[in-house]
């Protein structure tokens, strides 16, 4: 039984209360309310575990657990998704499950970068980080960081210029 | 470039999604951290009462013995079947399961820790699959136990409705009604339970009230369990595992199997929740004229062919047999049809349902041949024009369920177009048939064939697969619609 008043459960307490916002918001961006719930609560709970390993500047790391526990989550998921494909007759071949965005046409393009590029935008430009967190998070060097963003970006800029209107589009303009 | 870089993070800072973040209660991850302090499941939990009445149950379960009955164990609750089947229809996919050829066979493997033993039951669906479950029995009946995590521990057994797991372990029966379903051993939980889901899904232990936290049971709590059927020509099988082999004798006309091993050391580790053991029993199937050939693991290929199963789906057609004219139209607004897949040769989308009104293309035809089975079906693929600034010809696949189309019958698929631009669409409707196969669940060979065609994918089109196109057709769009 673990001792809830001890000093390392409240640490982890005083952490979720700092940190855990910003870690449900992240999934939410990502992912449905009940599976954002279990991952922030998940997130927490591996940070328990790993207590003794949380580096002193936690959020970039929260962030980075948080990206394991979503894909695991969506891992599931797209099992679960199988079984429903199946049943429903749909083709599988569903991919990644991107954010929910108002610019489609954007959300077209980011669905052509890598996982790991679409990452690291969103963790800059949504999460905010600085480009070390982003680092930190993603398990990677600063510089090696550096150069991903700005390929990343170059790649988003020609996915954009490439198809300037998509169906997306199309259907965001609909006068329907 | 720096300027260009500005505008790209502009942009996607701008299209940043705003969410109200209201993580649950710090109390949901302390309970999650005294759970994962804890060690082994905790059985019980909840009032005095409810405690009496588990250790009762514990109790009860450490009795062995085969014939456990309502003397033994109370009933509670049902398991129902999952939503899916509740949405189910006769006509579609694997079709709705048939309570009355429901059949719970005399089979039984007993538990390695007691308690009511193993037993698995048939039951057929509207379109021909033969469906396999297995759980624990009571009185005759196939279902789970109240105990560790499950039903809160209520010591209860708990009997799987006619539709519960139906779906998991089924394949098409051939034409004599003859049923081959062979797999290799599963993790599942000890209670039974996870036998009524997906698999995938619940071999792990959750909190009263919390379902699917992902917290992996501890390996007492788990088994490793072989059930399927052989047909009626096998006459043993072969097992090894963990340096022991044995023979058994399959069951009945229906050649079933039906092993539970405690689940070794390392179980339910993997990145999923519930995955394959480490070490699982090797299982060869023997027949009798001779031949002998593995049972395959759950992603093998590995294919044998038994004796006593027409794996064949009939003789093949030509395209001349299926040819027939198809007919398209144009309509501005429609609401329904299920959602094309959408692709350019190099990335897919698949467009969320929508219920709103919109252009939609109406593909019909005459089937001269009808898929009366999840081994054969309809689709129609359409090459989108090449508008500047618009879809740069990408295609549309249509999702279409699998249905049941007699011969003769009139077919339409509504494909929702979600906006058009003006030009020629032109495309076709492609007849899919696929063999029976070893492998469970046939009918995603179909679908998943289907799919990696029309994505472009590489597809090694076997034998036992077949494509053709049915007719052609084509229309003028005048307008724009966005």
């Amino acid at each position: 039984m673990v001792d809830m008043s001890s000093d390392e459960v409240q640490a982890i307490a005083r952490l979720y209360e700092a940190h855990a916002a910003a870690i449900h918001a992240y999934a939410l961006r990502r992912s449905d309310r009940d599976s954002a719930d279990e991952v922030t609560a998940r997130v927490f709970l591996v940070a328990w575990r790993r207590r003794a390993s949380i580096p002193a500047d936690a959020l970039p790391w929260l962030y980075g657990v948080a990206r394991k526990v979503l894909s695991e989550e969506r891992r599931g998921a797209s099992r679960r998704g199988a079984l429903s494909r199946r049943l429903g007759g749909t083709p599988a071949g569903a991919a990644e499950q991107l954010p929910e965005i108002a610019d489609t046409a954007l959300t077209a393009a980011l669905a052509q970068l890598s996982s790991l590029d679409r990452e690291a935008l969103l963790l800059r430009y949504w999460e905010e980080l600085s480009p070390e967190q982003v680092a930190l998070a993603l398990g990677c060097s600063k510089a090696t960081l550096a150069v991903r963003l700005h390929r990343a970006r170059a790649r988003l800029r020609r996915a954009l210029a490439a198809k300037p209107e998509t169906e997306h589009a199309c259907a965001a303009g609909a006068k329907s | 470039m720096r300027s260009l870089d500005r505008e790209i993070a502009a942009r996607l800072r701008q299209a940043k999604p705003q969410v109200e973040a209201t993580p649950p209660p710090f109390a949901t991850v302390a309970t999650l951290i005294q759970r994962s302090e804890s060690g082994p499941p905790r059985a019980i939990r909840g009032s005095r009462r409810q405690r009496f009445g588990v250790l009762l149950a514990l109790g009860a379960l450490t009795l062995a013995g085969s014939g456990w009955g309502a003397s033994q164990l109370l009933s509670g609750a049902p398991v129902s079947p999952t939503f899916a089947w509740v949405k189910a229809k006769p006509t579609v996919a694997l079709g709705v399961p048939l309570p009355s050829s429901l059949k719970v066979l005399g089979l039984r493997a007993a538990d390695p820790a007691g308690g009511p033993p193993w037993g698995m039951r048939i039951i057929r669906t509207s379109r021909g699959q033969a469906c396999i479950q297995a759980g624990r029995v009571v009185d005759g009946r196939v279902g789970a136990l109240g105990t560790g995590y499950a039903f809160h521990a209520d010591g209860r057994f708990h009997p799987f409705a006619p539709g519960v797991g139906v779906g998991l372990e089924c394949s098409q029966v051939d034409a004599g009604g003859n049923l081959y379903h062979a797999r290799g051993a599963i993790t599942a939980s000890a209670d039974g339970l996870s036998l009524a889901e997906n698999t995938f899904e619940r071999v792990h232990c959750d909190l009263p009230d919390q379902h699917n936290w992902g917290v992996r049971c501890p390996t007492s709590q788990l088994r490793l369990l072989a059930f399927g059927a052989l047909g009626p020509d096998a006459t043993r099988l072969s097992v090894s595992f963990q340096g022991r082999s044995f023979d058994v004798r399959p069951y009945g006309p229906e050649g079933a199997y039906l092993l539970a091993f405690p689940a070794p050391k390392g179980t339910n580790v993997g990145p999923y929740f519930g995955a394959q053991a480490p070490h699982r029993p090797t299982l060869t199937v023997h027949f009798r004229d001779g031949s002998s050939c593995l049972v395959p693991e759950a992603n093998d290929t590995d294919e044998c062919k038994p004796e006593g199963i027409d794996f064949s789906n009939g003789p093949k057609l030509t395209a001349a047999e299926l040819a027939t004219p198809v007919h398209v139209s144009y309509t501005k607004r429609l609401a329904g049809g299920e959602p094309p897949l959408t692709t350019d040769g190099q990335h897919s989308v698949v467009v969320d349902p929508t219920t709103k009104p919109g252009p939609v293309l109406i593909v019909t035809f005459r089937a001269r041949v009808g898929t009366p089975a999840p081994l054969s079906a309809y689709a129609a693929e359409i090459h989108r024009p090449v508008i500047a600034g618009c879809f740069g010809g990408s295609r549309l696949l249509s999702q279409e369920p699998t249905h049941t189309i007699a011969s003769g019958q009139r077919v339409r698929i509504v494909i929702p177009l979600q906006a058009t631009c003006h030009g020629r669409y032109a495309g076709r409707v492609l007849y899919f048939a696929i063999d029976r196969s070893l492998q469970p669940g046939s009918e995603e060979r179909l679908l998943g064939g289907i799919s990696r065609r029309m994505l472009g994918l590489p597809h090694n089109r076997g034998r036992d697969e077949q494509e053709l196109t049915v007719g052609r057709f084509a229309i003028d769009l005048p307008v724009d619609h966005r």
